[in-house]
């Protein structure tokens, strides 16, 4: 990480949280304001016009956590100037994808950085409403979001006429109710509206017809902490962390056959191999074993392998290698994991989170979930790696949303590495690994 | 007219598709273009009439310059777009499309219903890869019970919601839902319930597959064995193109058309305009039943018994030619609803040349002289010539007083339809908001039903800048002047036209008024008023005119030989059956009278019949009516029988002949013509097109109805926007307008006169279900009915202490003799008033002067268990 210049980096989002989550009382509105919060929303409310809020937030170049990495104020510059109905904020808090647990300790222990930047982000695009949508099983997030929520509504920081502007904000919490597919922003709309968490056709793209056909801005938890921290330390503070095009702090989230899993905030910029053998991230691999695989954005991404320890984990890193940044969940597999129950393992969930909208993703990922099973259990048929990766191909890009290329993201990249431990499931009727962890039949 | 040929420019753009430019309106959808342009691009979710969906994945294009295909139905024609519908890219995703549709469908086609129609079967042969890549096992579900009408193979569903947004959108039921997860997803309904709409059929022919089938229809037949007759559906005046499609001289189903493609698959057509209804759809399997009249009947003391031809003709024409004889107002024919133009036309030149009589007429579903002939004066009003009912060419769109939805259901959807895709202003002023069409309008009105003609001359003030006294009437004033064009469409035959003599003139002024640009559309149940009135089955009305014409008096001459009738109007109809009541006429001659079987006012009938010597009947069913009758002479059918009616919308259909009517069974215009021919008659007609060529000469300069050949396709149609709100309804709000109690507004005369203790007034309609007999002999679809119904105030229904679902019956007189309705509740409908289908609830009325004069009080009570 000194190859970045930041080796003075003091977490910023996470502050004093540091590894596991722990669990206990959320930072109040006080202490939060006593460390300069919401100074950030005093600032803008009473100083600078919407426009310029948002050409902060695009100097600052927040990239969008969430996993694509879009630049926020270039995301939030879209929403129509001229106002002729309502604007709408919505904060994906749905995190689901697995070994991705980075929102959930911001919303647990620091609410006030999320609410703040959701605030600015209302101002700036002129929504008088937001909602924020949390992960149902979230139900320590919710609890924290709705009660620190409940305190700006007492301190006059929510409601109308925040801090005796002429600017209104209402912010609601929506749980969600156990779909991955709602993480998905037009799902998540089709969420909050009441109906079925399909996503939706675009265009037309949220910014124009979002939530009850309004125009809406979608944003990641994290984002708009990002949000909170650049107006109350500034944008060249902001700039100063990370690399040029992808600055400012970030979670990693590490799990997996790692000594010490756990949520890590480190400079966007950091390699893999520092976040995963650094005493002060992840600390090497469990019980000696030798790394063999990670996944570096969440399970949704194609993996990256042992030579490939030096990615920088920065937006533009990881593309490099044919995988993305994505949501910086990293999902450790040493030596002793069977790379073919581990894509079981996810096909699985993909299998059962699909939504069913449309067909390459419904049917794809159910057949791919019955030919791995069969693999697994060495009932494989020859050719059927093949007929795999050609499945993959025919749901990559296809789909209307990005959960059926998810769905390919354990394959595409682990069968031409590992097509030899593919093969000897086939070949010799069994899985040749000692270790068993779950049956997913 | 002007206004409506200002049609907006619309910008042309080159859209280039494999290498060859194409030319395509800007923003229309690029799949509507590609296919309007015969380039073939496999689709299963996308339909013209629906909102896009983009699922199924199927018409993927490979698109210049961006390495990722999209679906054509969800792109838009926009200039320098280059697109290929042929590429590798483009195969290989249509490859894969249709191995992933396949992985959990079952190979079932021998015992699919869907075979040789099937969608799946198809593109499968076409863009498949031949072969199967899965062996694993596929996914199945249990079979639920459903729908009495539309049968559910959930493991055929490739889940192209085609039927979930048809129910949404046009069928305004929100019955059907996609339940479960990823490819555990399937169609159903809230506890398996039935879809319950009447336009539910549909889904069965926008299924891609086999997954929805009629359940009528199963395992009857295939596809390919049948004989396909393309008609017109008689049970409404909608006048729907259908096909029907027969096997040996049965039917075995109806559907809208439907053509085969040159490789032998049969494909329904994908257009809004034919949906039909489910009367339609499962309501004409009657022309199977077994109890058709096939043999001539005469009397024989007290019982019918079967004559030769000749016998039967011969007494036939033996009664009229003595009644005739005895004087013009001594012979009658009453024409019925479901006849053809050259059939009126030939009973028309009997009536008048040979008989030498004006008694002729069709109006037998209005109850009083006056409702009868306002019912003419507004049909002769009325444009011939609206172009296809496309009610979204007009601005506004006002409908007074017609039960669209529950008498001509396919008429109303068209104005619903375009209500809803906001091109047209819709505003509804009824006695009653039906919360179907209502729920599209603008502003819906409702009125006490005596006093919805003080409403249109209220209206009619405030458009003259008088001083209405309400302001909604001024505000619809200026909704109705800043109007381009519009369109009134008023239900004449509701409560048997006793609105008529308030409604009809109000209405007509309105539209003199409002001018050129605006429309009158009078509806009727009946099928075909508008060919009974053109072709001269009117007692005032010749072929193609007045009574009085001169011109058309002398054209008829030279066709027919002798003209010998008067210029002086005949009686209309009810004043027919008052005259026959009194023993006044000698020989009646019924054609087609299904309307009088369960005509509201069966005593007047029963009288009329016992007290005419003579009593002719021209009809395809025994009833009551053929049992009382002298002679009773077998008929045919629409699809046994060629000729043409005249639509709603003055649109001349035509009626195609597929089928043998059964054993001695004749086509009625034969029986008609030969009728004529003995008795005296000098012209023969050869056949239908004879006559035809005739009756349009006759009545082509009063009335310019367009020709139509309707088995000739036309292009592919746009796909509609549609508001896409919450759920599926329009955003906007109808505004609700209760004109009751509004003393500013009365005229002074009520119909709905106060009502007596513990009665209601009954606002009565037809209803297309069970519109006529016929409905009891199409035995397929008799039993899976809905029930009929009866609307009451929720006021009302509390002090009677009925409730919803209730059963009620209605007796004494005034009263209904059918099976106890289920009682609806309508918070719309003003206090003391009720609705119903006359023929469903089988309303029994007096025809004296003061009963015929307002709305038949009825006194309501909760049917006891058991009772039917």
């Amino acid at each position: 990480m000194s190859e970045n210049g930041n080796s003075t980096f003091e977490p910023a989002l996470s502050e004093g949280m540091v590894g596991v989550i722990r669990c206990g009382g959320s930072e109040k509105l006080a202490d939060y304001r006593a460390k300069g919060g919401y100074e950030g929303v005093k600032r803008v409310l009473e100083e600078l016009p919407p426009a310029e809020v948002i050409e902060q937030v695009k100097e600052a170049c927040i990239r969008g956590r969430g996993g694509a990495g879009f630049p926020a104020g270039v995301k939030w510059g879209f929403i129509p100037k001229e106002k002729k109905g309502p604007h709408y904020v919505c904060v994906n808090a749905d995190e689901s994808e697995p070994g991705t647990f980075g929102n959930r300790p911001i919303m647990e222990q620091r609410p006030h950085l999320l609410l703040e930047g959701t605030i600015i982000c209302a101002y700036a695009v002129q929504a008088e409403t937001a909602y924020i949508y949390i992960r149902g099983e979230y139900y320590d997030c919710i609890a924290q979001v709705q009660a620190a929520i409940d305190e700006l509504y007492a301190a006059g920081l929510l409601g109308k006429r925040i801090l005796n502007t002429d600017f209104s904000l209402d912010i609601h919490v929506h749980s969600g109710a156990g779909a991955y597919i709602c993480g998905e922003e037009t799902a998540l709309l089709e969420s909050i509206e009441g109906k079925r968490g399909y996503p939706r056709l675009r265009p037309p793209f949220p910014a124009i017809e979002g939530l009850y056909r309004r125009p809406t801005v979608i944003n990641n938890v994290e984002t708009l902490a990002c949000v909170s921290l650049v107006f109350q330390k500034g944008v060249e503070w902001f700039k100063s962390i990370g690399t040029e095009k992808s600055p400012g702090p970030k979670v990693y989230s590490i799990s997996g056959c790692v000594r010490k899993p756990g949520n890590y905030e480190a400079p966007l910029g950091v390699t893999l191999r520092d976040l995963l053998y650094e005493e002060k991230f992840g600390g090497g691999i469990r019980d000696g074993n030798k790394f063999k695989a990670c996944t570096p954005g969440g399970t949704s991404v194609p993996m990256l392998f042992e030579d490939e320890l030096g990615c920088v984990m920065d937006y533009e890193g990881p593309r490099e290698y044919g995988t993305f940044l994505g949501s910086t969940g990293i999902v450790v597999m040493d030596e002793t994991i069977c790379m073919t129950w581990a894509a079981l393992n996810l096909m699985h969930f993909y299998w059962d989170e699909s939504c069913g909208q449309c067909t390459p993703c419904r049917e794809g990922t159910g057949w791919m979930y019955k030919i791995l099973t069969r693999l697994e259990r060495g009932q494989g048929e020859p050719g059927e790696i093949e007929l795999l990766e050609n499945i993959c191909k025919n749901i990559a890009g296809r789909s209307i949303c990005a959960l059926g290329e998810f769905a390919t993201g354990s394959l595409v990249r682990t069968i031409p590495r590992f097509r030899e431990e593919f093969q000897a499931h086939i070949d010799g009727k069994c899985c040749p690994f000692e270790k068993k962890y779950t049956e997913f039949a | 007219m002007e206004s409506k040929t200002l049609e907006p420019v619309v910008e042309m753009v080159t859209v280039t598709v494999n290498g060859v430019e194409h030319h395509y309106p800007k923003g229309k959808n690029l799949l509507a273009a590609l296919l309007g342009d015969d380039i073939p691009v496999p689709h299963y979710c996308w339909h013209p009439k629906l909102t896009v969906a983009g699922n199924c994945r199927l018409c993927m294009v490979e698109m210049e310059g961006n390495p990722r295909p999209g679906i054509s139905c969800n792109m838009t024609c926009t200039d320098g777009l280059k697109i290929k519908t042929e590429s590798d890219l483009v195969t290989s995703c249509r490859e894969g499309m249709m191995e992933f549709l396949l992985v959990n469908h079952p190979l079932d086609c021998p015992i699919c219903d869907r075979g040789g129609e099937c969608m799946l079967q198809r593109y499968s042969m076409d863009y498949g890869i031949g072969t199967a890549r899965v062996v694993d096992e596929r996914r199945r579900f249990e079979k639920p019970q459903f729908d009495p009408l539309i049968d559910i193979e959930r493991n055929r569903c490739i889940l192209c919601t085609r039927c979930v947004r048809f129910m949404d959108e046009v069928g305004d039921e929100h019955s059907l839902a996609i339940y479960g997860r990823g490819n555990r997803n399937y169609i159903g309904t809230f506890g398996d319930g039935p879809v319950a709409n009447i336009f539910s059929g549909n889904i069965i022919d926008i299924c891609p597959v086999g997954c929805l089938t009629s359940k009528p229809y199963r395992f009857k037949a295939r596809a390919w064995e049948l004989q396909q007759v393309v008609s017109t559906c008689m049970l409404c005046s909608a006048g729907c193109e259908t096909t029907t499609w027969l096997r040996d001289g049965k039917i075995m189903r109806t559907t809208p058309p439907g053509r085969r493609e040159p490789d032998g698959h049969f494909t329904i057509d994908e257009d809004t305009e034919k949906f039909i209804c489910n009367e339609g759809r499962f309501g004409n399997y009657f022309a199977n039943h077994e109890d058709r009249l096939t043999t001539a009947l005469r009397r024989r003391d007290e019982s019918m018994v079967v004559s030769t031809w000749d016998d039967a003709l011969d007494a036939a024409t033996g009664a009229l030619r003595e009644a005739a004889d005895q004087g013009p107002d001594k012979v009658a024919i009453l024409a019925g609803p479901r006849a053809t133009n050259e059939e009126y036309y030939l009973l028309s030149r009997m009536a008048r040349s040979t008989l030498g009589t004006n008694q002729i007429d069709w109006r037998t579903a209005f109850i009083s002289d006056a409702a009868a002939q306002m019912a003419g004066a507004a049909l002769n009003a009325s444009d011939g010539d609206l172009d296809k009912l496309d009610v979204g060419e007009y601005d506004v769109t006002l409908v007074v007083n017609a039960a669209l939805r529950d008498s001509t259901p396919v008429i109303g959807l068209r104005v619903k339809e375009a209500a809803r895709c906001g091109k047209t202003k819709l505003i509804v002023l009824d006695s009653a908001l039906d919360g179907w069409l209502s729920d599209q309008a603008e502003i819906a009105a409702v009125e006490r039903p005596g006093e919805l003609g003080a409403v249109v001359r209220g209206l009619l003030d405030a458009l003259r800048g008088g001083g209405a006294a309400v302001s909604e009437l001024r505000e619809l004033a200026q909704i109705f002047k800043a109007a381009s064009s519009g369109l009134i469409i008023l239900g004449l035959d509701t409560a048997g036209g006793v609105f008529n003599a308030e409604l009809v003139p109000a209405v007509l002024d309105l539209a003199r008024e409002l001018g050129e640009a605006w429309d009158f559309l009078p509806v009727v149940q009946a099928r075909n008023a508008k060919g009974a009135m053109a072709c001269g089955a009117q007692s005032d009305r010749l072929p193609g005119g007045s009574i009085r014409g001169e011109t058309e008096r002398n054209r008829l001459a030279e066709f027919w030989g002798t003209l010998d009738a008067s210029s002086e109007p005949g009686p209309t109809a009810p004043s027919i059956l008052r005259a026959a009541a009194r023993g006044e006429i000698t020989t009646l001659l019924l054609h087609r009278c299904d309307d009088l079987i369960y005509h509201p006012q069966r005593e007047l009938i029963e009288k009329a019949i016992e007290a005419t010597p003579n009593v002719i009947v021209i009809d395809v069913f025994p009833s009551w009516i053929t049992q009382a009758a002298t002679v009773v002479l077998p008929g045919a059918f629409p699809f046994e029988t060629e000729g043409s009616i005249v639509g709603a919308d003055g649109e001349m259909l035509s009626l195609v002949r597929g089928n043998q009517p059964p054993g001695d069974a004749q086509e009625d215009w034969r029986i008609i013509q030969t009728l004529d021919e003995r008795l005296g008659s000098a012209t023969t007609y050869r056949s239908v097109g004879e006559i035809f060529s005739e009756l349009l000469v006759s009545i082509a300069p009063a009335r310019p109805f367009r020709l139509v050949d309707l088995r000739l396709e036309g292009p592919g149609r746009e796909s509609p926007q549609r508001p896409q709100s919450v759920f599926g309804k329009a955003e906007r709000p109808t505004f609700k307008v209760r004109f009751t109690d509004r003393p500013e507004l009365k005229a002074g005369t009520s119909l709905a006169r106060p009502v007596g203790e513990g009665k209601l007034a009954l606002v009565w309609f037809y209803a297309i279900q069970g519109a006529d007999h016929l409905g009891a002999y199409s035995t397929e679809f008799a039993e899976l009915r809905p029930e009929a119904s009866i609307q009451l105030n929720p006021e009302d229904a509390r002090d009677l202490g009925v409730g919803k679902g209730d059963r009620v019956n209605i007796q004494g007189a005034p009263g209904a003799v059918g099976p106890p309705p289920v009682v609806c509740l309508n918070e719309t409908l003003p206090r003391g008033i009720a609705r119903a289908g006359a023929n469903a609830i089988r309303l029994r009325m007096g025809s004296g002067d003061a009963d015929v004069a307002g709305l038949p009080q009825i006194a309501i009570a909760r049917a006891t268990g058991g009772e039917a």
